[in-house]
């Protein structure tokens, strides 16, 4: 890039408007020119002024009336605060995941039920290694 | 200090965290209230206009934080209204006379804020709102554009040319 072609795109450069790729050429240039360099530093600094010159406050009750009217306005009652989490969107992945989190221990004892005993068969009774015919243990000869 | 965009700031007031008003003010107080101040030339009423407009956007929900910057919206806003005061104030001023002029501040002479503002009050009006837009407001070329109604590039055409003016008037030509 030539002083020129530099020059032109000085103000542009000051405003931030420039895309990337001119940008690094301008910045390359002024970096290896010395009057495009004091040209760009005037120019900033001329335009730096004016923001700070016309910078003003208004007074601190302006401030105060404000926030009042913003809270008067937006700050929601207690009970609906406390309640709000529960007014929250579910997402939709969210609805999956308690799904799949949910489902997930039943499909694994439908598909896979483990070792817990011998299979029953209908005239074998309801409970397991319990033998109806069998004399309780109460009535064991322990002795 | 909050690293939250504007955006999200203006999406947290509406949900009813204070918090967040206090940094959108604090980032927007110096900002909006000197473009402000500057457009309609009084300071309480520019207070007033201040107070509304904040409060007004923060409340109006026609703006999508979702789509374009705060910044724009707040400062399109703010300009449309000091206009409008300033068309009646205009009105009301023509129908009373003409106006007793104020006395100078000699204090301000030396003073780089008051070369700075004088310059800038020699511009015309278009140029002086132009700067005042890009330089207070930091609004974009596209922004600005969008606010005046005017394509892109003649914003960025008419930037130069006040720029060019400014440092003129500021006695320091390219």
């Amino acid at each position: 890039m030539n002083c020129e072609a530099c020059q032109e795109r000085l103000i542009d450069h000051v405003h931030h408007e420039l895309d990337d790729e001119q940008r690094r050429a301008v910045a390359s240039h002024l970096g290896s020119c010395g009057d495009c360099a004091r040209a760009y530093c005037r120019l900033e600094a001329d335009l730096a002024g004016i923001a700070p010159a016309h910078a003003d406050v208004p007074r601190p009750e302006v401030r105060a009336a404000l926030r009042e009217r913003v809270e008067r306005r937006f700050t929601r009652p207690l009970l609906v605060r406390l309640f709000a989490p529960l007014a929250r969107p579910i997402p939709a992945y969210g609805l999956v995941i308690a799904l799949v989190v949910g489902l997930a221990p039943a499909l694994w004892f439908a598909l896979d039920p483990g070792d817990v005993g011998p299979r029953r068969t209908s005239d074998e009774p309801r409970l397991l290694d319990y033998d109806a015919t069998r004399t309780p243990l109460v009535h064991d000869d322990v002795l | 200090v909050d690293q939250r965009s504007d955006e999200a700031l203006v999406r947290a007031v509406r949900a009813g965290e204070i918090a967040a008003f206090d940094v959108l003010y604090a980032r927007y107080e110096q900002r909006l209230f000197g473009y402000m101040s500057r457009l309609v030339d009084d300071r309480a009423l520019a207070e007033d206009l201040f107070q509304d407009v904040f409060f007004g956007v923060l409340q109006d929900r026609t703006f999508d934080p979702t789509r374009g910057r705060f910044s724009a919206w707040v400062f399109t806003v703010a300009r449309n209204r000091c206009l409008e005061v300033r068309r009646r104030a205009t009105a009301r001023a023509a129908a009373a006379g003409p106006p007793v002029p104020e006395p100078e501040r000699v204090d301000d002479v030396v003073d780089s804020h008051a070369r700075v503002r004088a310059a800038m009050d020699r511009l015309p009006e278009g140029q002086r709102q132009l700067l005042m837009l890009k330089q207070v407001g930091e609004l974009t070329y596209e922004e600005i554009a969008g606010l005046l109604g005017i394509a892109e590039g003649t914003v960025k055409s008419r930037v130069h040319a006040a720029t060019k003016a400014f440092r003129r008037q500021l006695g320091d030509p390219t």
